[in-house]
């Protein structure tokens, strides 16, 4: 049995008082905040300061979002480095002697884009299989979810496949190109089977509002959609980045 | 007073400091490092091999008395380099471990000459007595006891085999700078006089000051069991050193070859040799670092030991490069996959070939696989030798349990000159190919046992045959309730079946102002029962650490009863708690938050 | 030796890089203006290569040379900072009695991108301009050794990126830095109680309980517990203890 003596007085609070979130723009990345249990701060004083703090691999960035009368929704991130930090919220004192002391704060947890429910479902299925001297192949069903077959003699090959960030930074573009292309040659609009509406939700959440163009006439309206989708896939994942830290620190391992 | 020589340092360069950022892990308590360090030197000291190698570790405190003598001239010298020494000293009061082993050849070599291994020892740092034909060599043992003084001092007595002499010496760690006019080294020596023209010290060796020298310091000695090897004191220790450390330490590094009969440690009079180590364990489990071995050392042993008696497969592997891809899918695997699924011990025995000196041979290593228990993390360790080098591990290690072996000399000493300096981890630098030289400068042994963890679990670990949604999850996943379906309607949903009722815990807490109390449940209906509270100021992790410079119990305010109560470091340790039982800790400090710990079990002694 | 600029190493300098500090070829391998592994970094000025003191005179030298370039901008620039570290060789790897050069842990010499801040912050000559760069005179207790001395006061508080705080490296210098002397407080290369090493594990606890940055340095050194004691700064002839 673990438990926290409170010695200061904070309040422990619940990571559901506030929705926060990562929002990627082309040019930066925002950290927005809203208040969803205005009553979890009650009893702070008005005046007291809001502040996020990120970490991430030793790099930490904490953003102040105002006061509790006067909160700020959105904050401009300046560390370009995070991808999945971990994040806590602070109500911060600044009345006389005990300015600086935290009111209240939450745990720490790993902040994801699309982190509204823990709960996941994937949509992307994993198999090694006997692929001969090929390293990864897609098999798209007409009524299951698409299967990634991955060559079984690559040693660990679910855990290659998914942390690799070779296997990650070029395959999952190509999968995904490989994939809608195949949706929008096969359907002219949604079919409504189960695998395929959760693909455009996903699609969805990667660029929202901009709903699949299965009605359009021409064929480079759907190749532009899918090219942005992959854009924002790899800007979202920083699928590049990912690759060169992955190359430099083969080169000092040498 | 005994004298200490701090030299000057002539037109020769200083290099200040002590190497520590080898020991300035957060992955590994210092403890570890400093047991890791004695046993291995001591191990690969070992005189007789029909019997253990003994290494006995003893706090002492008492007052200054007739240690002062030998420490005095240190002291004074580090007051005038303005280097800290403990208020102790000017109160009179000193504490100290000895470190002493046993069946050892001491420290060997020419007394007359710079290079021999005794001056080494104490003269030339970053030098090893290693060579491809025998093990050891002290490298950085001195530095970590050094480290472990709050005066950075070390004072050591050998006896040793080769000749029966016996000789003491000691060092302590200055600072270089211009004293007196002079312009002084860096350390200073317990000796008589500088031997300027042999580059040594002529050291103090009348029998008065061996004698006085082993009184002082509570020496078992040498000469009147005729026996050899090299005890060392060190004077005030950091008080993270401690004796329940030191046999955790021991067991987590060292199972292998306490249970083989190759050595036994002593600390403070308990005696862990092989009939002792399964009940030792089980009493200290809670100081070993290694999580998965602390929650599970009875296991951790039990996998040792079937490595040292147990019956064995033998796998051969010629080439290393391809490791075990040839043997994935055999027959012969296939039947220890099923051992395996069954939650059967596996124990092969596996061998490749190594050229030495132009010559081909081959050589065995042990491995147990076991698959771990539900709940538990993965037990994952190589042993050279009986030591443990904790960084060769699988980068994952899914399911399945793992101990490795290595006895077989030869490979043992390849990989003795693999190791880093701290022997924790294969490495494969320029100057350990250096090292290699009688192998031919071969690395693919290395890489081989390197890679070894992940390979073994990669061969036994069954292949998915359905295709596995979650792989991709963090890249290609939706919520589950935005999945697109329609929600089911209400006459469709099931009632899930109620909870069952929360156990009811033996223990309430209480926040105080500046502590806490832990009162017993009058709900708890399972008394007597024993509990350990631990508490530590909380830092964020999910685990804080505690250090004496946080609090000390006894500068707390602590009252009990319903229960008797043993404090150690930062724990509380209740035995027979009562329904009456309460323990309350004041005197904490109010600007920081306590993490508190409660562990309850049975197997009390009243009814 | 004077280099009218500084240089950025190209692909090729930056493997003869590698094989210098790896063992592999000697010094001499390297001419370091030679435009076939080297190129000039535009707006940089000259740099002294000598015996500097302190890593603050080093920092201060480089930070100097780097002219109209922003910290921030050549911050990752990899190549510029092999290259600095290639000149400055016998000032931070400095050869032992027998002639040999030992650099020791590879994250020192070489500069890995500071995404990975624990290895980043390693570098021997990026770090301590970096710190001159966003602290002055406030990282003098980082900076007062010779620069080849790895500093363990310097390794302890800026293990964590918001360490580099003014308010905690400002506290920081006024419980282990000696105005008088230019150099760190006796005691301050210790592990005890009140120690650098101690000040960045109770920096954890109090972040708990306290936006330290929130705060002013002398309120920090206001809050810290009593080990640190020996180390707070006298004001009006007391010792300003943990309230």
């Amino acid at each position: 049995m673990r438990r926290r003596i409170r010695l200061t007085g904070r309040k422990q609070l619940s990571r559901t008082s506030a929705a926060i979130k990562i929002m990627e723009l082309p040019d930066k990345k925002l950290l927005t905040l809203c208040v969803n249990h205005p009553d979890d701060f009650k009893g702070f004083p008005k005046n007291s300061r809001i502040k996020i703090k990120l970490n991430e691999n030793k790099l930490v960035e904490i953003l102040d979002f105002g006061t509790l009368d006067s909160p700020q929704t959105a904050v401009e991130m300046k560390n370009q480095y995070f991808s999945s930090p971990s994040c806590e919220l602070r109500i911060v004192n600044t009345d006389g002697d005990k300015a600086g002391l935290l009111l209240g704060s939450t745990d720490s947890w790993t902040l994801n884009v699309d982190d509204k429910d823990k709960s996941k479902k994937g949509i992307l299925r994993f198999l090694p299989a006997d692929l001969g001297s090929r390293t990864w192949k897609l098999q798209i069903l007409d009524d299951d979810y698409p299967i990634v077959q991955i060559n079984k003699d690559i040693p660990n090959p679910s855990l290659w496949a998914a942390t690799d960030p070779v296997f990650i930074s070029t395959a999952f573009p190509a999968i995904l190109l490989q994939l809608f292309t195949d949706i929008f040659e096969s359907y002219s609009a949604d079919p409504e089977i189960e695998w395929i509406t959760d693909w455009l939700a996903w699609a969805e959440v990667i660029m929202p509002g901009e709903k699949a163009p299965f009605s359009a006439e021409d064929d480079k309206d759907k190749e532009a959609w899918i090219e942005k989708l992959i854009d924002s896939f790899a800007h979202r994942h920083r699928l590049s980045q990912r690759l060169i830290k992955h190359l430099d620190s083969g080169k000092e391992a040498l | 007073m005994w004298k200490w020589i701090w030299p000057c340092v002539h037109s020769n360069p200083t290099t200040e400091g002590l190497d520590t950022e080898m020991f300035d892990r957060t992955d590994y308590p210092y403890t570890d490092t400093f047991v890791r360090e004695a046993i291995q030197n001591s191990l690969d000291a070992r005189l007789d091999k029909q019997k253990p190698v003994t290494i006995s570790f003893r706090f002492h405190q008492e007052p200054l008395g007739e240690r002062k003598p030998f420490l005095e001239g240190a002291i004074a010298q580090r007051k005038k380099a303005r280097l800290r020494v403990p208020a102790e000293w000017d109160e009179g009061k000193i504490s100290w471990i000895t470190i002493e082993d046993y069946n050892a050849k001491g420290l060997s070599g020419d007394l007359e000459k710079r290079s021999s291994d005794f001056w080494n020892y104490w003269l030339n740092f970053g030098v090893s007595n290693k060579d491809g034909s025998e093990r050891g060599g002290r490298g950085i043992g001195r530095v970590t006891f050094l480290i472990a003084s709050q005066v950075q001092t070390v004072i050591g007595l050998t006896r040793r085999s080769k000749d029966a002499k016996t000789a003491a010496c000691g060092m302590c760690v200055l600072k270089s700078g211009e004293f007196d006019g002079e312009y002084k080294s860096t350390h200073t020596y317990l000796a008589s006089e500088e031997d300027n023209s042999r580059y040594i010290y002529k050291l103090h060796e009348s029998e008065i000051f061996h004698r006085e020298l082993k009184e002082a310091f509570e020496f078992t000695g040498y000469e009147d069991s005729g026996t050899s090897g090299l005890a060392l004191a060190i004077p005030y220790p950091y008080s993270e050193l401690n004796p329940r450390g030191i046999l955790a330490s021991a067991i987590e590094h060292f199972a292998p070859a306490i249970m083989n009969g190759t050595l036994q440690v002593c600390v403070d009079g308990i005696s862990l040799n092989a009939s002792s180590l399964e009940e030792i364990a089980n009493d200290v489990a809670l100081n070993i670092h290694s999580m998965a071995i602390r929650e599970n050392v009875e296991r951790y042993l039990q996998l040792i030991k079937e490595g040292l008696t147990g019956e064995l497969v033998e796998i051969s592997v010629s080439d290393l490069r391809n490791g075990l891809q040839s043997l994935k899918d055999t027959a012969q695997i296939k039947e220890l996959q099923k051992k395996i699924d069954s939650d059967e011990l596996v124990g092969l025995c596996v061998a490749f070939p190594l050229e030495w000196k132009r010559e081909v041979h081959t050589v065995r290593l042990k491995t147990i696989l076991a698959r771990t228990p539900s709940g538990f993390a993965c037990i994952d360790r190589l042993f050279r030798e009986g030591m443990s080098l904790p960084d060769v591990t699988a980068k994952i290690a899914p399911g399945l349990d793992m101990i490795t072996l290595v006895d077989d000399e030869l490979l043992a000493t390849y990989l003795n000159c693999c190791e880093g300096k701290a022997h924790l981890d294969l490495l494969e630098s320029q100057m350990i190919r250096e090292k290699l030289d009688g192998y031919h400068a071969n690395i693919s042994v290395r890489r081989f046992i390197k890679r070894l963890p992940s390979d073994l679990r990669d061969l036994f670990i069954p292949d998915i045959i359905e295709p596995d949604a979650n792989i991709f999850d963090a890249f290609f996943s939706i919520p589950k309730a935005n999945n697109g379906n329609k929600p089911k309607k209400e006459k469709d949903r099931q009632d899930p079946p109620p909870p069952p009722p929360p156990k009811v815990p033996a223990f309430i807490v209480e926040p105080l102002p500046d502590g806490f109390r832990y009162k017993a449940n009058p709900d708890y209906e399972g008394w007597p029962v024993n509990a350990l509270v631990r508490a530590a100021y909380a830092d964020g992790s999910r685990k804080p650490d505690w250090s004496e410079f946080d609090f000390r119990i006894s500068e707390l305010g602590t009252k009990h009863e319903g229960c008797s109560m043993v404090i150690n470091d930062n724990e509380f340790r209740m035995s027979d708690c009562t329904r009456d039982c309460s323990l309350e800790v004041t005197g904490f400090d109010t600007k920081r938050e306590l993490d508190t710990r409660l562990k309850v079990w049975k197997n009390a002694q009243a009814d | 030796m004077i280099y009218p600029s500084l240089y950025e190493f190209t692909e090729t300098g930056m493997e003869y890089f590698d094989k210098v500090f790896t063992g592999h070829i000697g010094d001499d391998f390297i001419d370091p203006m030679d435009s076939s592994i080297a190129q000039k970094v535009p707006g940089t000025g000259s740099l002294e290569i000598k015996a500097y003191a302190t890593a603050k005179e080093m920092a201060a030298a480089v930070l100097k040379a780097l002219g109209t370039n922003e910290m921030g901008a050549v911050i990752n620039n990899t190549a510029l900072w092999a290259w600095l570290t290639f000149v400055l060789r016998d000032v931070v790897f400095p050869k032992d009695a027998a002639g040999h050069r030992k650099p020791g842990e590879v994250h020192k010499w070489y500069p890995t991108k500071l995404s990975d801040w624990q290895k980043g912050q390693r570098h021997l000559i990026r770090m301590p301009v970096q710190l001159l760069a966003e602290l002055g005179d406030d990282g003098d207790h980082l900076l007062c050794r010779a620069p080849h001395i790895g500093s363990e006061i310097r390794e302890q508080l800026t293990s964590q990126q918001d360490m580099f705080h003014p308010t905690f490296q400002r506290a920081a210098k006024l419980l282990y830095f000696d105005e008088e002397t230019e150099n760190l407080k006796r005691g301050a290369g210790g592990k005890s109680g009140g120690s650098p090493r101690r000040l960045a594990k109770v920096r954890d606890q109090l972040d708990v309980t306290w936006d330290l940055f929130s705060l002013t340095p002398e309120r920090l050194v206001e809050i810290l517990p009593k080990e640190f004691n020996r180390f707070k700064p006298e004001i009006d002839g007391q010792l300003k203890p943990a309230a």
